[in-house]
């Protein structure tokens, strides 16, 4: 096995850069996997807004009512009844919103006339929408409760206080299963990026190296058949891949330790990333056919792990992306292997079974389409120098 | 008969390489493909190692039909490309070991000739650097051991003196010949008459991919009217000294200038002496003298009507 022996001594002249390349790749997608990893993305809170409350209508059961509601739907700032100040506290954003109960409030609200809080807020601010919302709500149940009971008024506004306080369970449906709080997730969705940088930058580097022109014509020469040669090359293609697979795995499996060891999720986030390692050698063994010069090749590589990664949803969750980008992403391999990672951090492997096999076949039908591809240009290319 | 081609097409588009190009070699001959730059010498030659495929004709080495897939015929092959090809990822060793390997399979034997290879072209100080760091010369005799380290019984080379300086070229050329004493038959391209002058049994002249004339340097030399030229140091000659020896017979041209009498024969024999002879009867004094017989490139002149490197 000469050629194959060959494959590794040429890779071996070429491990700096490879090893260099690793390294960075690793710590990037080590990085990049733990900034996504906030806690805050797992619950949901009700944003607070700064408000002045100024109660000029005195003690009563409506004012009081009111600015006790407020103070739960909001952070009430103390503020003088000055409006020097109030203006200048709304300039510089120390409140954003200024709720003013006019003197007479409670007396004209009870007998039904027309009666209004003023408001003095930012101009186009959508707090103030938000705001005058929660006023509006408050009023309108308080009225409610007073039209259709003859409760007195601390009654009325004890019994607003406590309907105004049921509140609607929030549910975050995209994860309500999910265990993807772990980092190992997205470590392993930046397994694209990595694997299809170091397999086109390897074995394209080998492959250029078998296709010079005077080096090929001289191997032919020799008493070598051609598809030997090519089997010989293809299965040290297949070996480095899967020492690079290996090697980013284990980098996973030391730095997740445990939480990836015993998950369940790792037998199969292993296999999809071997399928995947498959796509990035036809990829990889196709790119060194088509190109000649070192410069070409580090574009190619990057415009390739790069794009597919902005494209797939590597960098960017795919729930992020919008579907015209998702409809051109699922014509690239990287895409199902996303796909296939999310479900099976999202539901587990048992439940979206049938969906991470079919991702897991296509990223196999990419693979052979590619390698496909790869021979009959390689056989053009061998006919036409003839 | 180790190769025997006959009546070679060869096209590239509009352009026709090579022209019903025929040759036979037999064993142990060093034969040399003579001809000016692209003539067709490395066309012929890369038809003749399948890498090229051919219009019309038929090659046959070793009594059988040369095809890509005449794998143990191409065994016993030895090619030496014009253009150096080897790995600049691998020292020296390496590189003849992985050309070396291609033929042999038993490891012990692959070394031993790897070995000898490395000695037959003087690189053993070489052996673990890599060819970025090997002179002109030394890349070339890089080039020739990983042609000819499995022991072929055929070796091509095409051109592999091009751009060596002249020392270096001298090697070259004494390995040939002891290849070829050991047994092997050599194919040996040039654009360099003197090279093939030197170390070549038998000479085509080929042209616009046409095989002008085969033979020893002797036998093309006698096809051509051009015979030796002399050529005379002496002070003086008048006008009427040149008449007499333009009128010698054999003798088709004579000139003086710079101190030099120069003549052309058209063959004949005692040529020489006739015009030493004419000059003493006349009383002329002259120094040195010298007799060129024709050399190759005359041959070439004379067939194709131009010099060989034009």
């Amino acid at each position: 096995m000469p050629v194959f022996k060959t494959f590794f001594r040429i890779i071996n002249a070429a491990r700096t850069p490879l090893i260099i390349y690793l390294l960075i790749f690793l710590g990037v997608t080590y990085m990049t996997s733990q900034f996504y990893t906030s806690p805050e993305d797992t619950g949901f809170t009700d944003s607070k807004i700064r408000i002045a409350v100024i109660n000029r209508d005195g003690e009563n059961n409506i004012a009081k009512g009111l600015t006790e509601y407020l103070s739960k739907t909001s952070t009430i700032v103390d503020m003088p009844d000055d409006t020097e100040k109030l203006q200048d506290a709304l300039f510089f954003r120390k409140v954003e919103y200024i709720a003013i109960i006019p003197k007479g409030f409670s007396d004209s609200f009870n007998k039904s006339e027309n009666s209004r809080i003023e408001t003095v807020v930012v101009p186009n601010s959508t707090s103030a929408i938000y705001l005058d919302l929660i006023v509006n709500r408050y009023l309108q149940t308080l009225r409610l409760v007073g039209d259709y009971s003859n409760f007195t008024a601390e009654k009325q506004a004890e019994l607003v206080s406590k309907n105004l306080a049921v509140k609607t369970d929030i549910v975050m449906k995209s994860r309500v299963e999910s265990n993807n709080s772990e980092g190992y997730t997205y470590y392993f969705n930046f397994f694209p990026y990595v694997m299809l940088a170091l397999a086109t930058l390897g074995i394209s580097t080998i492959m250029m190296v078998f296709n010079q022109p005077d080096l090929k014509r001289r191997n032919l020469c020799s008493p070598i058949k051609q598809r030997s040669m090519n089997i010989q090359i293809g299965l040290g293609s297949i070996i480095y891949s899967l020492f690079c697979w290996a090697v980013i795995v284990l980098f996973g499996i030391i730095i997740y330790g445990e939480s990836l060891v015993l998950s369940e999720s790792l037998p199969i986030l292993a296999l999809n990333s071997l399928v995947f390692t498959t796509v990035c050698t036809a990829i990889g063994f196709l790119v060194g056919i088509l190109i000649k010069s070192h410069n070409v090749q580090a574009a190619v590589s990057n415009v390739l792990s790069m794009g597919m990664s902005f494209l797939c949803g590597v960098f960017v969750p795919q729930s992020l992306l919008g579907s015209g980008v998702l409809r051109v992403a699922s014509f690239l391999p990287a895409y199902w292997f996303v796909k296939a990672n999310n479900i099976i951090s999202e539901i587990g492997f048992d439940k979206g079974r049938n969906d991470v096999l079919t991702a897991v076949l296509i990223q196999l039908g990419f693979a052979i389409a590619i390698f496909s591809v790869a021979l009959f240009v390689s056989k053009q290319k061998r006919t036409a120098n003839q | 008969m180790v190769i025997k081609v006959q009546n070679l097409v060869k096209r590239y588009g509009d352009l026709l390489a090579l022209d019903h190009f025929g040759l036979e070699i037999k064993e142990g001959e060093v034969f040399g493909l003579l001809g000016p730059n692209g003539s067709g010498k490395t066309t012929a030659i890369n038809c003749m190692l399948s890498l090229l495929k051919y219009d019309k004709g038929t090659i046959e080495i070793f009594g059988k039909p040369m095809t890509p897939d005449a794998y143990d015929t191409k065994r016993n092959i030895g090619v030496v490309m014009q253009n150096v090809a080897v790995f600049n990822e691998l020292t020296v060793f390496e590189n003849i070991h992985y050309f070396c390997s291609l033929y042999i399979s038993d490891k012990e034997k692959c070394n031993k000739y790897v070995d000898e290879a490395i000695e037959f072209v003087g690189l053993q100080d070489y052996r673990k650097f890599k060819p970025k760091k090997l002179s002109g010369g030394l890349l070339r005799r890089l080039n020739i051991a990983c042609g000819i380290a499995h022991k072929p019984k055929l070796i091509f080379l095409d051109e592999p003196t091009v751009a060596v300086d002249p020392q270096s070229r001298n090697n070259i050329l004494e390995g040939i010949l002891r290849l070829n004493r050991e047994g092997a038959t050599i194919v040996y391209t040039s654009h360099y008459m003197e090279e093939v002058e030197r170390i070549c049994s038998r000479i085509a002249i080929i042209d616009k991919g046409r095989t002008l004339a085969i033979g020893t340097k002797e036998e093309l030399k006698k096809m051509i009217k051009t015979g030796e030229t002399l050529t005379i140091e002496m002070y003086k000659l008048s006008d009427d000294d040149l008449e007499s020896i333009k009128s010698l017979p054999h003798i088709t041209d004579a000139a003086y200038s710079d101190n030099r009498l120069i003549v052309h024969c058209s063959g004949g024999k005692h040529n020489l002496i006739r015009v030493l002879d004419t000059l003493k009867v006349r009383d002329l004094s002259f120094g040195r003298v010298y007799s060129e017989l024709p050399t190759l490139n005359d041959v070439f002149l004379e067939i194709t009507g131009k010099e060989l490197r034009d």
